[in-house]
């Protein structure tokens, strides 16, 4: 297959923005038409009552004449500008405010290029074994930030020799291209915090509220309307009610009651309620009443307990920093801008583009959709209040050439190309949850073989299959501070075996398996809580991955494990941190369940804090397994790690001296091929110190190591120690002088010089320069005797 | 009876001439793990001739005597001599799986279930009057528990600049596996993937040990940055077994809290202003009418008896006005509590402001 091209991944981007318009249009938001007339007499109502009030409680002085003219003068000012800022709030409702002021289609940001350039001196071919012909490593990134009708976009093109170079790479593996839709985010959120007063919202939104309860209001004058004229028609008297009892926004219930009862018996005296017993239309109508009342409190709390009310209502009254925090919510936003902002369809189509990335990108999709791998293509998701829609496609890129080159792949043939959808919930739901669906293609084409770059991975034989997956994800607050995720995928797919006529009986549909039982145990589950028990954080987990379950999307899934994990941390008090996590897995490899493997991995960190310059910490971590790795017996193993770390200050020649500590031990146990155990064992000790001497850092650093091991070079037992000083010679140079001694133990003595240098020139360019050589003084085995090792970076912002 | 003898010593010679004629090799142990794998062998064509014809490779569980998979590549010519089977031909089989576990599982993830195997390699004749070849490999396909890293623990805080760097090999370990690092700087909202196609800062390969010392060759790994580190493990050239991308940030010291940057305020203003509240800094401007190159300032402990604070911080003046920053994050103040600064300038008299320490962090 051939690799995808520029004009490809533009043309599926468009294709995307095509179908994004339309799931625009299809998942439109309710969009509230803008009622002008209407509004414009509310908030005008409101601001005339408001007036009315407040001039109502204006008494002008009596007696002095004179006085009284001057302060009307000042209050009439007062009043003019209580009028003023109502008309520029009510401006803000009724029309439109443009939300980017400069319409250029193209702003440039900051460009940042960096080249990096390593030489490494490796004369025994320890160090870079089949890399050895490598000698030299260098790359290259040249990034910017652009704003293409006020979209934020991150581009960057790099590479490095040996792999990803211009003339062994595909262009597009080269390439980033990222929409950056957080910042957009904020740039609206600040913007319409900049350009739209929150007194604007808070009277728009007093208006939603005085709406719906004008509606409540209506339908319970109605049922009392209904009341008193049944009681009108049989006792041919009025049930009269005081002013404004239907105001729904009155509070005291209590005094709302003893106003209706006391309209059923207007006398006033002890003896008015003896006086009237046995008169029926008397009790009927305090029976009427009864019946307002609770129709009242009823329509009360029905209001009160609207959703949208309850929901309007928190966010009020709007200061800035409340204003702020609703801006933050996204559907909030929206619903600011499409009523108040001016966007272009684009700009608006891209508040719900959550992700837009082409050339080659990291993808982290979770556990069972797409994780630890890089796309080359298109990934894309829109997401609204309602709904979300994504969609992926791309080529295999996860070919480790560093770490593979020269290597056959043993481990798995990676997809040649993949595409996706998903499907889910929006913005406004409690539950984010998607369904999502991949399909990963297999193909022996030639990126996957042994090209002529040496550096590239050596694959086998691929034949033709179409794999795919279908994961399910939920995401949810079961209470505040508890979080559960649910996680659930099936797995199918097989080969697509085209050879010849001859194959036409065996040739399979990839996604019969979707139903059939042909992949057993073709499914993957995995259930997390997060929450806060009893002041501490708590997350368990249990995660089951079926025999049969093949996910392409994320190779470093363990097919046959059950897992259950649990993990508490806890902040004893100011100084003490506890954190403690436990896991078990058992893991059977074949359906017969003949090889397994069972571990139980514990870790304990305690932190204290003593103050912000001291503090210590121990951690203590062990894994211990058993396993049948062989037809014939079982095994034990371990591995464990005990640390003690912490830093601590004292003072000397009136400066501070700081000082990190780590002692750590090490053990490993484990089962080898041939009967024997594998065991290692080692201890570290570090302490380095540092303190300024004329305010540059004078450091001494001390390393001990004791290991088991005397043959692999950077294993050995060793001790070395360093002192480094870093001080600036002019304003743009700082300096960095190094001087060591090395031993290591069954190999040599070493004297080492370091070099550093750091310019910055032209205020943009800086330039950084490593020169590290170690001369042996005491030689065991030439192979690394002596060492060279070069380093240089320049990075250019502008 | 010795002349029956000799034609069937002579018989059985005939036979292994006419077996050994066409000879397939096949490494169970590390090729037949996966179905991919088992397109990665050798064929040997002793006849002289170029021979048309199929193989066809048929795998069995031999304990259970599950059948797996039979796979038949397309009509090939092998040319005499020795020779890798071409991997497009094999790419282009057919596969038929059977009705088992062992099968179904097979066909799902494409590698085999740990167990015991028969592989059999058979290369039908396309000439038919030709003959047909066979050779057989058993194996057990052992399991193996994956590579995993051990130190620095993913997510890790750590405060060494040269780390030891530990994981467990897969296991059952085998002697004569090696392991090859990468370890690469992750760049500020980058994800641990971009280990995949990030330029190497560490790169070690024939690794015969399960950690290493940071080599000291190399230059330190610097403070407050965060690093990604992936290992695999390989056996005769081929990858036997990845480990997961994990990263660790090198940091010893707290991260610098951040300091106000709200305005300087004289310093004499200050005299009557008994609620000055401290966050993190003092600030205040000073006029500095002599040639004096250091302030001369104490800080008392107002609860602690007027104790003077040791271990002030330095702080240097200009002549002339000086926006003065004294930093009260080291200084070991509590929060909430009340100090007095006591400035001494020269030949004038003191400047006393008490003021309240906070540590908040800002919007």
């Amino acid at each position: 297959m051939n690799s995808m091209s520029i004009r490809h991944v533009l043309a599926i981007a468009c294709l995307l923005l095509m179908s994004n318009i339309i799931v625009v249009t299809a998942y439109s938001q309710e969009k509230i038409p803008m009622k002008s007339d209407s509004l414009k007499s509310k908030v005008k109502g409101g601001i005339k009552r408001e007036l009315a009030g407040m001039k109502g409680n204006v008494r002008l002085p009596e007696t002095d004449t004179l006085l009284p003219l001057k302060e009307w003068k000042n209050m009439k000012g007062e009043f003019n500008g209580l009028l003023n800022e109502p008309k520029v709030i009510q401006q803000q409702l009724l029309s439109k405010v443009a939300l980017f002021d400069d319409a250029k289609f193209v702003k440039p940001g900051k460009v940042n290029a960096s080249v990096e350039y390593t030489f490494l001196q490796d004369t025994s071919g320890m160090e870079l074994g089949s890399l050895k012909s490598l000698g030299s490593v260098y790359s290259y990134d040249l990034s910017t930030g652009l704003a293409l009708f006020e979209l934020p976009v991150n581009f960057s093109f790099r590479g490095m020799n040996g792999v990803y170079t211009s003339d062994y790479t595909s262009f597009n593996k080269l390439l980033k291209f990222n929409f950056d839709h957080k910042k957009y985010m904020q740039t609206i959120q600040s913007k319409v915090a900049d350009k739209l007063d929150p007194d604007a919202l808070t009277a728009l939104t007093m208006n939603r509220i005085n709406a719906i309860k004008s509606n409540y209001e209506k339908s319970l004058r109605s049922e009392i309307e209904t009341l008193q004229n049944e009681y009108a028609q049989k006792y041919k008297s009025t049930v009269k009610l005081p002013d404004g009892v239907t105001d729904l926004s009155k509070n005291d219930l209590s005094v709302l009651k003893s106003r209706l009862m006391t309209e059923a018996n207007p006398t006033i005296g002890a003896m008015a309620d003896s006086a009237m017993v046995g008169n029926e239309a008397y009790e009927k109508k305090r029976e009427v009443l009864e019946k307002i009342y609770q129709k009242i409190a009823a329509g009360k709390e029905k209001f009160e307990n609207n959703k949208l009310i309850k929901q309007l209502k928190a966010n009020l009254p709007f200061t800035r920093d409340s204003y702020k925090t609703f801006l933050k919510q996204p559907a909030n936003l929206e619903k600011v801008v499409d009523e108040h902002m001016e966007l272009s369809t684009v700009q608006r189509l891209f508040m719900n583009m959550t992700k837009l990335d082409m050339g080659q990108n990291a993808l982290k999709e979770g556990d069972f959709s797409l994780q630890n791998v890089i796309n080359t293509g298109v990934n894309t998701e829109f997401k609204n209040k309602k709904a979300s829609v994504g969609v992926i496609y791309g080529r295999n890129n996860n070919l480790n050439n560093w770490l593979q080159s020269g290597l056959t792949s043993g481990v798995a043939n990676e997809y040649s190309s993949m595409a996706g959808f998903k499907l889910g919930s929006g913005t406004g739901s409690a539950v984010q949850q998607y369904i999502a669906v991949n399909f990963f293609d297999f193909k022996d084409f030639s990126q996957l073989g042994a090209g002529d770059n040496p550096l590239q991975s050596k694959y086998m034989a691929v034949p033709q299959r179409r794999d795919a997956t279908i994961s399910f994800h939920s995401d949810f607050e079961v209470a505040p501070k508890h979080k559960v995720i649910l996680d659930v995928s099936r797995s199918f797919g097989s080969y697509t075996n085209n050879m010849s006529a001859d194959s036409q009986v065996y040739k399979a549909n990839p996604y019969n398996n979707l139903v059939g039982d042909a992949g057993k145990a073709n499914y993957a589950a995995m259930v997390d809580y997060k929450g806060e028990i009893l002041n501490s954080d708590v997350s368990v987990f249990v995660k089951k991955v079926g025999l049969g379950y093949n996910n392409p999307g994320n190779i470093l899934l363990r097919a046959g494990e059950t897992k259950l994990g649990f993990g508490v941390s806890r902040k004893v008090n100011k100084q003490l941190t506890v954190r403690y996590n436990i896991d078990y897995s058992k893991r059977d490899f074949d359906p017969a369940k003949i090889y397994t493997n069972k571990a139980l991995n514990n870790k304990l960190q305690l932190s204290y804090r003593i103050n912000r310059n001291n503090r210590v910490a121990l951690t203590w971590q062990h894994t211990g397994y058993r396993s049948k790795l062989f037809v014939d017996g079982a095994s034990r193993g371990s591995n464990s790690r005990l640390q003690a770390d912490g830093s601590y200050s004292v003072r000397a020649w009136g400066k501070k001296i700081t000082n990190n500590v780590t002692i750590s031990h090490q053990q490993m146990n484990v089962p080898m091929l041939l009967g024997e155990n594998y065991k290692s064992s080692s201890m570290l000790l570090m302490h380095a110190s540092s303190i300024a001497i004329n305010k540059n850092p004078l450091m001494l650093t001390l390393l001990l190591n004791r290991s088991n091991n005397k043959d692999y070079l950077f294993n050995t037992s060793m001790f070395s120690s360093e002192v480094s000083y870093i001080y600036p010679v002019t304003a743009t140079v700082r300096l960095g002088n190094s001087v060591g001694y090395y031993d290591n133990t069954g190999w040599n003595k070493q004297l080492g010089v370091k070099q550093q240098v750091s310019a910055i020139l032209i205020q943009k360019l800086n330039i950084d320069i490593d020169f590290t050589y170690k001369k042996a003084v005491a030689t065991i085995r030439p192979e690394l005797a002596n060492q060279l090792f070069v380093s240089a970076g320049m990075h250019l912002n502008f | 009876m010795k002349r029956i003898y000799s034609i069937l010593i002579g018989f059985l010679f005939v036979c292994q001439i006419s077996y050994g004629q066409f000879v397939i090799y096949f490494q169970p142990e590390i090729y037949g793990r996966t179905i991919d794998g088992l397109g990665s062998f050798q064929v040997q064509n002793l006849t002289g001739a170029v021979m048309s014809g199929q193989i066809v490779i048929t795998v069995q569980e031999t304990v259970t005597k599950s059948p797996v998979v039979t796979i038949t590549t397309p009509l090939t010519n092998i040319q005499p001599g020795t020779a890798n089977f071409p991997r497009n031909v094999y790419a282009g089989s057919l596969f038929r799986f059977s009705s088992n576990a062992y099968a179904s599982i097979t066909n799902q993830t494409k590698n085999f279930p740990p167990g015991q195997y028969s592989f059999c390699y058979q290369f039908v004749n396309g000439d038919k009057q030709g003959d047909d070849f066979e050779n057989c490999f058993d194996a057990e396909i052992q399991p193996l528990v994956p590579l995993a890293l051990i130190y620095p623990a993913d997510g890790d805080k750590i405060c060494q600049k040269r780390p030891m760097l530990t994981w467990q090999p897969p296991i059952p370990f085998n002697a004569s596996m090696r392991f090859r690092l990468l370890l690469t700087e992750k760049k500020e909202g980058e994800a641990v993937e971009n280990l995949l196609v990030n330029a190497p800062l560490l790169l070690l390969d024939n690794i015969t040990t399960t950690s290493i010392n940071y080599p000291s060759g190399h230059p330190d790994l610097k403070e407050g940055k965060t690093y990604v580190w992936q290992v695999i493990a390989y056996q005769n050239n081929v990858v036997m077994s990845r480990s997961e991308m994990w990263e660790f940030t090198v940091q010893c010291n707290e991260p610098q809290k951040q300091l106000p940057t709200d305005s300087y305020r004289e310093l004499k203003l200050l005299m009557n202003g008994n609620h000055y509240i401290a966050n993190r800094s003092l600030k205040f401007s000073f006029q500095n009418n002599y040639n004096i190159r250091k302030l001369s300032y104490t800080i008392y402990d107002i609860g602690n008896g007027m104790k003077p604070l040791k271990y002030c911080p330095e702080v240097t003046l200009t002549t002339g006005l000086n926006k003065v920053d004294i930093d009260l994050t080291e200084m070991e103040l509590e929060p909430g509590k009340h100090y007095l600064l006591k400035v001494h300038p020269f030949n004038e008299p003191d400047i006393q402001v008490r003021f309240i320490f906070e540590d908040k962090d800002f919007e």
